[in-house]
């Protein structure tokens, strides 16, 4: 076989290893999630990215509405938080509409991934909660200011630190705490688990 | 792992590779498993109940009696094909954070379950769910969904685990052919033994095929293969610390 189409099917054999990281990724976030709209109705989604914001690999289980909109969205967390500034066990998030995932219910959270101390990749993954204050559930709406609580790009982790705060916030703003912080710390455990695939499948591979 | 049928010892260490397995086994007769398995399986019979309970405040009245009743109706199948013979009671719940959806599993202890237990059955399901996914919840209750008992009575059909002694002699490969090796992408001359000249305690290194009359074992670079007491191929990574 040519080195050409060696290199091709190694090619491919990789992105299907990554998809299958973030699809173990995804159903982290599926089995652990605490709202049924994750959980029963799959409205979620995780991808892996490079160091640049550009998405790698999606995960097979989630909707497009979330993929879709995840995929532009890291490049505006890189802006405000390059990767050079980040640290292991940082969790960042927002609930942006125009940045983020379509409307204040879904919430992004993005984890940089590291290999020997340098970073390799970034992992993001939404999911829509229950509740985020506001209005609630309803098109009746007049201004986003009324829709619930905007979180603006954030840590939710500082080097494995929860930011309690920014929890207590959110929370103190919903009408279902319990099930929104359950989901809140499903979406950084999915993140987690994409990481430890990752170091695990750049372990196994030579270069 | 345990690998059995015709193809699963040809995939087992490319997958264990990729699932960071670090030890299998390839059973006498694999490769018929299944038949050997619906032979050799002991009679039993399970039962399953919704009973939703929140461990904070256990209902061990309740569940006792209900366990009771789940296990004289399992019984009451097992016991006349088990005849004199000894039947044995397993009772395992399934378990989640109150408010989540799938849940993990516990096994539950023997006996009459009181409030302490509620506790310990709670430490056990953090400490998997931790082990699974890394977290644990604080302050969230956990809750029993499912409640299963499974009365099981093995069968003694006269065909008992041999133990045997070998002098690990390993006869020469039949024959070697050229296999390719997914870790280093490269076709590998790869020797063919055949199952049955190998004795307890011999011991190859992969690459190599180990052959026998319903399957093969595909050992790949990253593993070694040891024949144990049972006549069991045992597979083990070569640097367990990966």
């Amino acid at each position: 076989m040519s080195n050409k189409a060696h290199d091709a099917i190694r090619t491919q054999v990789m992105w299907n290893r990554l998809i299958s990281v973030v699809e173990e990724q995804a159903q982290s976030l599926l089995r652990t999630a605490f709202g049924a709209v994750a959980r029963e109705a799959g409205d979620l989604s995780a991808g892996v990215y490079d160091l640049n914001g550009a998405m790698l690999a999606q995960a097979v289980t989630g909707t497009p509405g979330h993929v879709n909109t995840m995929a532009n969205a890291v490049v505006h967390f890189l802006e405000r938080f390059p990767i050079e500034s980040l640290k292991p066990g940082d969790v960042l998030v927002t609930n942006d509409p125009w940045m983020g995932t379509g409307h204040l219910f879904d919430f992004v959270v993005v984890t940089p991934a590291f290999y020997n101390g340098k970073a390799i990749g970034i992992f993001a993954s939404t999911c829509h909660v229950i509740d985020v204050g506001g209005v609630g559930f309803s098109a009746d709406a007049t201004a986003i200011y009324e829709e619930g609580t905007l979180v603006p790009h954030m840590y939710l982790r500082r080097e494995g630190r929860l930011n309690g705060d920014l929890l207590n916030v959110i929370l103190a703003n919903t009408r279902n705490p319990v099930e929104v912080r359950g989901d809140l710390m499903s979406l950084i455990s999915a993140n987690d688990t994409g990481v430890n695939r990752l170091v695990e499948m750049m372990g196994r591979i030579s270069n | 792992m345990i690998a059995f049928g015709g193809g699963a010892p040809l995939h087992l260490c490319r997958l264990a590779e990729k699932l960071s397995i670090n030890k299998m086994i390839v059973p006498s007769g694999a490769g018929v498993g299944s038949a050997i398995g619906f032979l050799r399986a002991p009679i039993s019979y399970e039962v399953t109940r919704s009973f939703p309970m929140v461990l904070d405040h256990p209902d061990m009245k309740q569940a006792n009696e209900m366990l009771e009743s789940m296990a004289k109706e399992a019984g009451d199948i097992v016991h006349p094909a088990a005849g004199d013979r000894q039947v044995q009671v397993q009772r395992v719940v399934d378990i989640r954070y109150q408010g989540q959806g799938h849940e993990l599993q516990v096994v539950l202890p023997d006996g009459t379950l009181d409030a302490a237990d509620a506790n310990w059955i709670h430490d056990q399901f953090e400490t998997q769910y931790q082990s699974i996914y890394g977290v644990k919840l604080d302050n969230v209750a956990s809750e029993i969904v499912t409640w299963s008992v499974t009365v099981l009575c093995e069968i003694d059909d006269g065909v008992s685990p041999t133990f045997g002694e070998g002098d690990a002699t390993v006869i020469a490969p039949r024959s070697h052919r050229a296999l390719f090796d997914g870790a280093t992408g490269d076709m590998l001359k790869t020797p063919v033994y055949w199952r049955f000249d190998l004795s307890v305690g011999a011991k190859i290194s992969g690459p190599a095929i180990i052959a026998e009359h319903e399957t093969s074992t595909i050992v790949t670079s990253q593993f070694a293969a040891e024949i144990d007491a049972h006549s069991y191929i045992v597979l083990e990574r070569k640097e367990a610390a990966q």
